[in-house]
This record gives structure tokens, sequence and C-alpha cells, in this order.
């Protein structure tokens, strides 16, 4: 027997009996705090929905712009699996406050990563929107990692700027509805925006029964026909409003 | 390597705030770190320490744990840099080794063989313990954990040909070692028989 062998098989042979002693797991497992291994993953969810003040006009109908659908796929996606609409706004305002602090190659870059990660997100999330990464097979969770990794230095970016720079405008219904009306008129065929204006001024009309002058919102004034009339509206706008980069939600 | 898929596994579930994962976790990887510990610092209660130290350590380290690298080795890599740590503090006296001229006990004559095997044991173990410190890392990481020579550098983040010197200078006195005490046994045999 070479000397080699004949030492691994003295060092097994020696260190066979040793084992830990059975009281240091319970030590160990008290010692540790499980909040500091799951902050990592609250990190990514809390620098999602840090509050920040919403783009959204005044009116019964609001129209945001869908950032936080290109991460999630949509809203209806986040909402069933697990976010709230509420989170979804945040989000969604934390992305438009991305937009203004970022440059354009950074923005780009975080839409990029958050849009993959969101992807993730999706599959791994349970009813109660709690992020399970294991679920992912192990390539995955490799690559969940590195992109919550990369994320990181965004999102620090982002918390370190807190109150966004400029204060975000809540535009009223005309105004919002005036711009959108200018990108429509670049945006759609002759055909498209003679329908799309009108639905609009349906639209508007319908909603101002239940909007007083000082703009408060009265949503009760609105008969059975008339919710019928504006999700009929609603739908037929959405496609439309899509192409403007808008979505209808109503204001909760 | 379905090991690492189920490590990588119970880290997530670890980082996702898991106790019930992490101790899994431990259970997974606690048998090779005690060796490994109590190997090299020879004093078990201090070996209980210093591993409990280490999976404190590994917990709060998981989150910098890159999973595209084997996690056994890099588990490995810290167990070497907390021993290394503990023996930098000098925590305890470092006792000596007890020497080769340690006769450990023989409890059956008749099997001389198997004697003979279970006493070479004993002296080589004991000589192994009186190499020096750097070498009984290699030691342990070569031939107990049965890492490669490039795993052992890896793990202990010294260039490879430093392990294999090692390796070597450690080898050359097991056996300088060894034949002197073959000659001695050879003698208390003649002179029995006699």
């Amino acid at each position: 027997m070479s000397l080699e062998e004949n030492l691994r098989r003295t060092l097994q042979a020696e260190t066979e009996g040793w084992s830990a002693p059975p009281e240091l797991k319970g030590k160990i497992l008290n010692g540790i705090s499980p909040g500091q291994g799951g902050r990592r993953m609250k990190k990514w969810l809390v620098a999602t929905i840090i509050a920040a003040s919403l783009i959204i006009p005044t009116g019964v109908y609001a129209g945001y712009n869908y950032l936080a659908d290109s991460v999630y796929g949509s809203q209806d996606n986040y909402i069933q699996n697990g976010g709230t609409l509420e989170q979804y706004d945040q989000l969604e305002a934390k992305l438009q406050q991305a937009k203004q602090s970022l440059s354009k190659e950074d923005f780009q870059s975080l839409t990029r990563l958050l849009h993959e990660i969101g992807g993730f997100n999706l599959q791994i999330t349970d009813a109660a929107g709690v992020l399970h990464p294991e679920k992912l097979s192990a390539a995955d969770q490799e690559r969940y990692h590195k992109l919550a990794a990369e994320l990181e230095p965004y999102f620090s970016k982002l918390v370190n700027t807190g109150a966004p720079q400029q204060p975000l405008k809540q535009m009223d219904s005309d105004t919002f509805w005036e711009q959108q009306l200018a990108k429509a008129k670049q945006t759609f065929s002759g055909k498209e925006l003679a329908k799309f204006q009108q639905l609009i001024s349906e639209f508007n009309l319908l909603n101002a029964k239940a909007t007083d002058p000082d703009g408060s919102t009265h949503p009760e004034r609105f008969t059975k026909a008339d919710l019928n009339n504006q999700s009929r509206l609603t739908e037929e706008l959405n496609p439309y409003l899509k192409k403007l980069g808008i979505m209808l939600k109503p204001i909760q | 390597m379905e090991e690492q898929t189920e490590y990588s596994q119970l880290i997530a579930r670890t980082l996702a705030g898991s106790r019930e994962a992490y101790g899994e976790l431990y259970e997974a990887t606690v048998r090779d770190v005690y060796r490994t510990v109590r190997f090299l610092v020879s004093e078990p209660s201090d070996a209980d320490d210093v591993v409990q130290d280490i999976y404190l350590e590994l917990h709060r380290s998981l989150e910098q744990y890159d999973g595209t690298r084997a996690f056994k080795p890099w588990l490995m890599g810290l167990v070497m840099r907390q021993v290394q740590a503990y023996r930098r503090k000098g925590w305890r006296q470092l006792r000596i080794t007890k020497k080769a001229e340690h006769t450990a006990s023989i409890p059956d004559a008749d099997f001389a063989g198997e004697v003979i095997d279970r006493l070479s044991s004993h002296m080589l173990m004991d000589k192994v313990n009186s190499l020096p410190y750097k070498l009984r890392q290699v030691i342990v990481l070569h031939y107990l954990q049965e890492y490669s020579q490039e795993e052992a550098a890896a793990i202990l983040g010294i260039p490879l040909g430093t392990v294999k010197s090692r390796i070597h200078a450690a080898l050359q006195k097991l056996r300088r070692k060894q034949k002197a005490d073959t000659i001695r046994i050879g003698k208390v045999e003649e002179m029995h028989e006699s």
C-alpha cells in the first residue's frame, strides 16, 4: 500500500467517530436571525413599492402610463398573482420616478432587468405575494440571483434620491386628454383617429355626469346603464389607448 | 450535479427566511465541516465553538454566495478562514500534540497482523498530527476530504505549486518517520523471537 493510500484510509478511520454534538445545531439555529436572509428578497419588493406621487389625472377614470406593465406583462397578471392594485400603482410611480432621475441608458437597462425578473417573479409568487425562488430550476435560480444583484445599484440610486426630483404633477382630465389627442394625431390613421375622438367624447361626456366642477368625483351617480356604457367604452378605447401607451383604470 | 441542486434549493429557501432550510443545510454539511475543524484545532471543545462560529458566519455570507461556484468548496474556504482566525486569536493555548513515541494500547496480541495495522494507523495519525499546521491544511483537504490539488489551492487561496510542495513535504516527513518506526518494530519482534 502506498503511503498516500495508507494516509487516506488512516484519516478516514481515525475520524470516523467524530461528529458534532447534537446540541450544536440548536445553538446555531437559535443564533441566526432568519429575517436577515429574508431581507434580500424583501428588498426587491420594498424597493419597487416605495411611494411616490402618482401621475394620474383626476377624473372618474384615470389614464396612466403602463410602464409597470412592461415589468409584469399586465396589471391583471400582477394582481392575480398576489400584488395589490396599490402596489402596482406604487411600482408604476417608482418607475416614473426612475425615468426622470436616471439617464436614458440606465433607465433602459433597468426596465430590461425588471422585465426579466418580473417574469421570474410571476412564476415564483404565491397567493400572498411572497416570493419563492426555490421553485425555480437551479439554472434559473442562478439567473434570478444575478438579476437581483444587478438591480441593487439601481435601487440604491433611487432610494437615495428620496422624493422625486421634480414633483410629479397631477394633471387635470382635460389637459391629459389633450395630450393624448395630440399623440393620437401622430399615431393613428385617419379612420382610427376619427373613431378614437368619437369614443373619447362619449367617454368624457359620461364621466362629466359624475364629476363636480371642483373636480370631485361621484361614481355613485352612475346608473346601471351608465356603468354598462362605461365598460363598453373602456373596452373599445383600450386598444387605442394601448397604442398610445396608456391604460384606463378606475380610481379606487 | 444533484448535490449542487440540493444545496441551491436549501440556500434559496434560507435566503427567503426559512430557518428549517438552514437546519437542513447544516445537516448536509456538518459532518465534513466538523471533521475538518476538529482535525485542525485538535481540542474537541474548541472545535465545537469554531464550528458554531462557522455556521453563524455562513448564514451571514450566504447572500454573497455566487451560485455559479460549487457550494462545498466555497464552504470549505470559509471553514479554513475561520480556523485561521481562531488560531490568530489564540483562544486557548494550543496543545502540543503528542509525539510519535506515544504507544497505542495493544488489545489482543493474537491477531498480530491486525494489531500492527491498528498500531501503525494510530502511529501514522500521531505523526500527521505532529506536522506543521500548513501541511496539515493540505493533508486534510487532499486526503480526508479528497479534494484535488487544484481544488485545495482554490479553497486555501494559494497557488497550486504551493499546494504541491506542501503535500510533497508532508509525505516526505511522514515517510521518514515511518521508516524509523518500522525499524523499531522489527527490532522488537526480533527481541521477542529470540
